[in-house]
């Protein structure tokens, strides 16, 4: 199992390599520079600011700057934020967004999973009904609506928590932004836990089980709720990923100073590096969320076994 | 054992009779986007500067209020509607259209291309979807519709040629691909007559559901400023305006907030119908 | 189209058959046998002795390592479309599980027409369903059953609709593997009769892969004793499993009870 893991870890680095390359030249390619202000700088000032960044080098050459930097772990300073290089930046913004949202994650596969258990074991009865009203609802309304709704509700007229605002992650502040990253989750998990019980306990061995005289309860805790989990763990390792890196959407409307605004914030001004950075962040939490999803899946059901 | 299928079935009709609802509910509300410019005295985008920011019911002429511009906000509302089901409708069919075509490749050829295919679409998993978007923005420019699809339907095939190769692969080693081998079927000829038929339940209904999401995406662009320019509007991007102005108008955040939710949690229970029936593997 | 092959006495050979998955161990090491038109060769022993495999890579299902296999003397080594598509009308397989080797969202009609569409374009629907209807007939199923779906027959009548399109093309072999072990005994005596009066009435060749060797001594004349991808024993079926040289011959006879089958011979 060791020996596997590592494999696979070993294996993710062509796979991000080929990520880089590709969002290395296809965000150069792009028309539009870091420097193309509405007005424009004099041609002087703007080659000695391009000299200054390395942007007069070849495309080629800039590249292998920047792989060797990253090799090293430096993703290179920012064009728009002087004297901030990115790995400052992602620094500040990414435990933030990381914090919120490990506790959303946590949040709503604790409301979920349970949920979509007890759905499951009463089909059809009112829980289940009531699992489907809601985890419907939670789908159908987005963070941008969703948050927006909460803070205008419970912070603009009930006025029981700030509308918005962040003051070093208090409890009183990160509730509603946590909420509204944790209803999807909630809600995907419900539903997916929910038909995966019950297309296991319809399965052969269960039924078998419950011929030997096992409770209900017991069938589901010691045989049904493993296999019955696959398919949240395939969903939940690429969902995982896109919660921890920060969400653009919660963290604007509730004024959160996290790492999720960075990847628009620098593609609409050309700050190339500080794209770079967050496309690396990203693209290494999805990986590891799918390997760590993959090992899980190996846990879980003994037959799948990858070449 | 009676008392469980009784249960079941009555668990099927309750269900679709959610469906239904579901059917009914979106047919009123494409109906009232269609019939909008007929419906309001006003058009969309016309400018009332002597009427800003009516709240509902002050003005008999204006329903739902007025934005900032004194624009109407029902007709502005029905507009964003219209497009949102425009694109969300259109994305989703191109989505399911490349993403079937990949998968069920990739699933039937197996082996070596399976796996070059299938690492294709884990590296565009990879990419952030707005970074994504931006490109294709600043690349052929911020705001066109055609632009918008592409960028959204680029993303949305990803999952459903999953589902499909998926399902092509499983389809594989059962006897009747054997079969159909042993008899002299074509690749193409087991794709179109085997594959595709076998895997066109899952994907219908995956469709289906797919609409909601490449609506919210939408949505999601345009409330960042990416998607809808003015004077044109979608559900995102009146959302986006309502949120700003909530405190002072939130009837301006609520009326496109109602309408995207009513569209969308409609459309995924009309789709988990769908799916009910469709998808074999549900009922056995 | 047939006389694409060149022809010769032996239907089958096979010679020196290496098939493996990987670079493991080979699953298939040196197998060799030989099928006269007309003939029936029996392929015994347990599970995992790479039955299903060499019935898999005799009709060119799946890679070969090393070794031939040649039909009616031509190595499928060089065939191109135009010699698989003729051996497609020589053979045709019968699989284990009937009901997994129809396609579930075909009706039974669409199903046996599937070979004519794929080898006789050219032939009309209407020819079509007279074919259609004579083929049901000779497998013993009512008219009617073109219209349904597999999942509403037996899992006798599958076997038979089965049987019923490898008989489409007018093969000169079927090639079964296990045809009867997942069904139902009684319905197992039905399809086996159906099996041995298409092979004395209609000289269809046939290759039998079972791991009951009572089934094998009624139906085959030729047997071969496979054990973990080697033969262990071959010739006449009399010779064989009266005369067992080998002490795995012997186990597996010991094994199976004897009483199906003799009766009817």
């Amino acid at each position: 199992m060791m020996r596997y893991a590592l494999a696979r870890i070993i294996g993710l680095f062509p796979t991000l390599l080929l990520l880089v390359t590709a969002a290395f030249f296809v965000i150069r390619l792009a028309p539009g520079g870091p420097f193309d202000e509405e007005r424009a700088l004099p041609p002087q000032v703007r080659a000695n600011l391009e000299a200054a960044y390395g942007l007069d080098a070849p495309l080629a050459t800039q590249y292998l700057r920047y792989v060797g930097g990253l090799l090293r772990g430096d993703l290179g300073p920012s064009f728009k934020h002087k004297d901030m290089g990115v790995n400052e930046l992602i620094a500040g913004g990414l435990p933030v967004s990381a914090a919120l949202g490990a506790v959303a994650l946590a949040l709503g596969l604790l409301l979920g999973v349970p949920l979509g258990c007890l759905a499951a074991l009463h089909r059809a009865g009112p829980v289940d009904l009531g699992a489907t009203i809601v985890t419907a609802l939670a789908l159908a309304l987005p963070a941008f609506v969703l948050g927006p709704l909460l803070s205008l509700a419970f912070g603009l007229q009930l006025r029981w928590l700030p509308a918005a605002g962040w003051e070093n992650g208090s409890l009183r502040h990160a509730l509603l932004p946590v909420i509204t990253l944790a209803a999807p989750v909630m809600a995907y998990s419900a539903r997916l836990v929910r038909s995966g019980l019950l297309e296991v306990l319809g399965a052969d061995y269960i039924r078998a089980a419950r011929a030997r005289g096992l409770g209900q309860r017991r069938i589901v805790l010691a045989h049904a709720l493993r296999p019955a989990l696959l398919p949240l763990v395939g969903w939940l390792g690429p969902a995982a990923a896109v919660v921890l890196t920060g969400s653009l959407i919660v963290e604007t409307v509730f004024g959160i100073p996290g790492a999720g605004r960075f990847l628009v914030e620098g593609a609409l001004n050309r700050d190339y590096t500080l794209v770079m950075g967050m496309i690396v962040v990203y693209g290494v939490a999805t990986l590891l969320c799918n390997l760590a999803a993959d090992l899980a899946y190996g846990w879980l059901d003994p037959r799948i076994r990858r070449p | 054992m009676a008392g469980s299928t009784l249960a079941s079935a009555g668990r099927d009709l309750a269900r679709h009779r959610a469906a239904l609802a579901a059917a009914v509910a979106l047919a009123a509300l494409c109906l009232v986007a269609l019939a909008a410019p007929w419906l309001s005295p006003h058009a969309a985008g016309a400018i009332d500067l002597a009427r800003p920011a009516l709240a509902p019911g002050a003005d008999a002429s204006h329903g739902w209020g007025t934005d900032r511009l004194g624009r109407d906000v029902f007709a502005r509302t029905m507009q964003g509607l219209r497009i949102s089901l425009l694109i969300g409708l259109a994305a989703a069919l191109v989505s399911a259209v490349i993403g079937v075509a990949w998968g069920a490749v990739a699933g039937y050829a197996g082996g070596r291309i399976d796996a070059v295919m299938m690492r294709i679409v884990d590296i565009l998993y990879a990419l952030p979807f707005v970074f994504f978007v931006i490109i294709l923005a600043t690349l052929f420019g911020r705001g066109s519709v055609p632009v918008l699809l592409a960028a959204i339907a680029s993303v949305g095939w990803l999952t459903t040629a999953r589902i499909v190769r998926g399902q092509a692969l499983a389809l594989r080693r059962q006897g009747f691909i054997d079969a159909a081998r042993a008899m002299g079927s074509s690749g193409g000829r087991i794709l179109w007559r085997h594959i595709l038929p076998n895997v066109a339940g899952p994907v219908i209904a995956y469709t289906a559901l797919t609409v909601p999401q490449m609506i919210i995406y939408e949505s999601f662009l345009s409330f960042l400023g990416l998607g809808v320019q003015e004077p044109l509007a979608s559900l995102g991007s009146l959302i986006s305006e309502g949120a700003r102005d909530m405190e002072s108008a939130p009837w301006l955040l609520l009326a496109p907030a109602a309408c995207l939710t009513l569209l969308t949690l409609s459309l995924n229970v009309l789709g988990d119908g769908l799916r009910d029936v469709l998808d074999p593997r549900t009922h056995p | 189209m047939i006389d694409a092959m060149a022809s010769g006495t032996s239907l089958l050979q096979v010679r020196d058959l290496r098939v493996g998955y990987g670079a493991g161990d080979a699953v298939l090491h040196g197998v060799r046998l030989d099928l006269a038109p007309g003939g029936a060769l029996g392929i015994c022993g347990e599970s995992g002795s790479g039955k299903t495999t060499l019935l898999r890579a005799i009709l060119g299902l799946m890679a070969i390592s090393n070794g031939e296999v040649l039909w009616r003397g031509r190595s499928i080594a060089g065939f191109r479309a135009a010699q698989w598509r003729a051996l497609r009308r020589i053979a045709q397989p019968v699989f284990q599980d009937p009901l997994a080797s129809l396609d579930p969202r075909m009706r039974v009609g669409t199903l046996l027409a599937e070979p004519l569409r794929v080898h006789e374009p050219g032939a009309g629907r209407a020819a079509r369903e007279v074919r259609i209807a004579v083929a049901l007939e000779r497998v013993g199923l009512p008219a009617q059953a073109a219209g349904r779906f597999p999942h509403e027959l037996s899992g006798g009548q599958c076997q038979r609709v089965a049987i019923a399109r490898a008989m489409m093309l007018e093969p000169e072999v079927l090639v079964c593997d296990e045809p009867v072990s997942s069904l139902d005994v009684s319905i197992q005596a039905q399809v086996l009769a159906l099996l041995q009066a298409l092979h004395r009435e209609r000289r269809v060749a046939l290759v039998f892969v079972s791991h009951n060797l009572a089934v094998v001594r009624r139906l085959c004349s030729q047997v071969l004793i496979l054990r973990a991808g080697t033969v262990v024993e071959a010739g006449p079926t009399v010779d064989v499993l009266d005369r067992p040289r080998h002490e795995y011959t012997r186990r597996l006879i010991a094994s199976v009870p004897q009483v199906p089958g003799r009766a009817v011979r």
